[in-house]
């Protein structure tokens, strides 16, 4: 009796995990058929992947999405890290609120946050354009400070007392103490933000400006909305885009273990 | 954030338009339309968080218990699909059933239909979707803690004649609840506001408040009614969330 429980429980797992990836899987094979319509098998082929690869388009988006998400991990690095190093010299009833503004970014649903950045950014007069959808980006900076700390938190204090008490300066204690130690927290940080950046498609579309599109804008505007129908290009992108985020989550758990 | 958020609350951000600061857009936001669409979210919100438990708690509480080496593995599979963005996700399930999808394709190579079938454009299908989209968001608060569960507390039960059942509803399931929390909390916060999922999977009456929120500003430009219809949602969401902590006791741990 208990042999079948185990038994169903493990069929159930599977078919959990089935309908978790089918429709992953389907849209990679989609990508794969030589035919434009998915109603007809026609044989494998990389033809969509040169037709997009070739795409000044779609190249254009793939090049932006990838300064953006580069430009907001390492902006992001750098904030969190003055962030996370700075705040202990605060009153702990100030890093208490600071801590709940920081969080308030990762819990806010990106459509409310991405609506308040555009009238913020409007309001302001800031033209919408790249540089709004880096700046909206970094608003999720947060995240990398969470991870910093959290490393923080792991390490004593005795390795930066000792540098200091054999005489290094302040500078050089953190660039060859401290900053070492930081290292995991600062790549799976780094590949976090990173990530969300370049998912992001609620963010950049309401901070953008006409012109400017990444890679999931451009396949919103490709596909997106009702009855647009597919598109095996889209496909093919798509296909290549989550390739980036799996080698994303695999870097990111092989730095995690370190952390 | 807090500059932007200092900015929404005087919401109807005349700002934008320098006109005088006026309640008219939330007056909009009580026409029984929109509070319609507001219950509607709601709803969907609620049922896509009830649902990923139902389906998501016998699968957290086999890799916890019985993943054995596989485990990792298991856990793995579970927390990659949160790396790939709700739109390729999306997309995938319209390219696996849609009208010209991979699905119908099968069924129509296999001559068990003779028309493609309709299974997307409905409102059963968002829900589908959303289930899709959040399961994972469930599983793995849901997974870290049942897998704090003591397995001693369990077996002392069982040793002292409780049956299996009773033993999970005593021990287990309570043990298991800041995972619930947690993954209810992650799912239903965006579920409630959810964009992608409706747009791609939706007929045109599945409108609910992200796509309001998404239309009013990026189709229509009307910033304030979209800046108030965002202040509705967080402090619904707020007032939500604080009522299910204190409900459920527990505190906000991130």
């Amino acid at each position: 009796m208990r042999r079948l429980g185990d038994l169903a429980l493990k069929v159930y797992v599977a078919l959990v995990l089935a309908v978790l990836y089918i429709p992953l899987f389907a849209m990679a094979a989609a990508s794969f058929n030589h035919g434009r319509s998915l109603l007809r098998w026609e044989g494998l082929s990389l033809e969509w992947y040169l037709r997009a690869l070739t795409n000044d388009r779609i190249l254009t988006a793939l090049l932006n999405s990838f300064w953006v998400a580069s430009a907001v991990s390492l902006l992001a690095v750098g904030l969190a890290l003055l962030a996370a190093i700075s705040v202990d010299k605060l009153s702990s009833r100030i890093r208490t609120s600071l801590h709940n503004i920081f969080y308030l970014s990762i819990i806010v649903p990106e459509i409310a946050e991405a609506l308040t950045l555009a009238v913020f950014f409007i309001s302001v007069n800031a033209p919408l354009g790249s540089a709004t959808v880096v700046l909206g980006h970094l608003v999720w900076f947060p995240l990398v400070y969470v991870v910093l700390r959290a490393r923080m938190a792991g390490l004593p204090p005795t390795y930066e007392e000792a540098a200091r008490v054999l005489g290094a300066s302040g500078f050089r204690t953190f660039f060859h103490v401290t900053l070492p130690l930081l290292g995991p927290g600062i790549v799976t940080g780094g590949l976090l933000i990173f990530t969300w950046s370049w998912d992001s498609f609620i963010k950049t579309q309401f901070t953008r400006g006409p012109g400017f599109e990444t890679l999931p804008v451009y396949i919103w505007n490709a596909v997106g909305g009702r009855g647009r129908g597919l598109s095996p290009e889209v496909n093919a992108v798509a296909t290549l885009s989550i390739i980036v985020s799996i080698v994303l989550a695999v870097l990111y758990s092989r730095y995690r273990s370190r952390l | 954030m807090a500059v932007s958020f200092g900015v929404i609350l005087p919401s109807q951000s005349q700002i934008v338009r320098g006109e005088v600061f006026t309640l008219s857009y939330y007056q909009q936001a009580l026409d029984p339309l929109f509070l319609k669409i507001l219950a509607r979210s709601l709803l969907l919100a609620l049922s896509t968080t009830v649902a990923c438990i139902l389906i998501g708690y016998p699968a957290a509480y086999y890799i916890a218990f019985k993943g054995g080496r596989y485990k990792n593995l298991l856990l793995l599979l579970f927390i990659l699909p949160l790396w790939v963005t709700f739109l390729l996700r999306g997309y995938a399930l319209l390219t696996l059933l849609g009208p010209e999808g991979v699905l119908n394709s099968i069924l129509l190579n296999l001559g068990l239909i003779r028309e493609p079938l309709y299974m997307i454009y409905n409102e059963f299908a968002v829900l589908q979707g959303m289930v899709y989209g959040y399961l994972p968001f469930m599983i793995l608060p849901l997974y870290a803690s049942l897998e704090k569960v003591r397995k001693i507390y369990i077996e002392a039960s069982r040793v002292m004649g409780a049956s299996s059942l009773k033993a999970f509803w005593k021990i287990t399931l309570p043990l298991s609840r800041p995972g619930l929390v947690a993954g209810s909390l992650l799912t239903f916060i965006p579920a409630a506001g959810e964009f992608i999922i409706p747009s791609f999977l939706g007929g045109p009456s599945e409108v609910y408040i992200g796509t309001m929120i998404y239309s009013a500003f990026i189709s229509a430009r009307n910033w304030n009614w979209g800046a108030a219809l965002s202040m509705v949602y967080i402090v619904m969401i707020l007032v939500g969330v604080l009522l299910y902590m204190k409900y459920s006791r527990e505190e906000l741990r991130i």
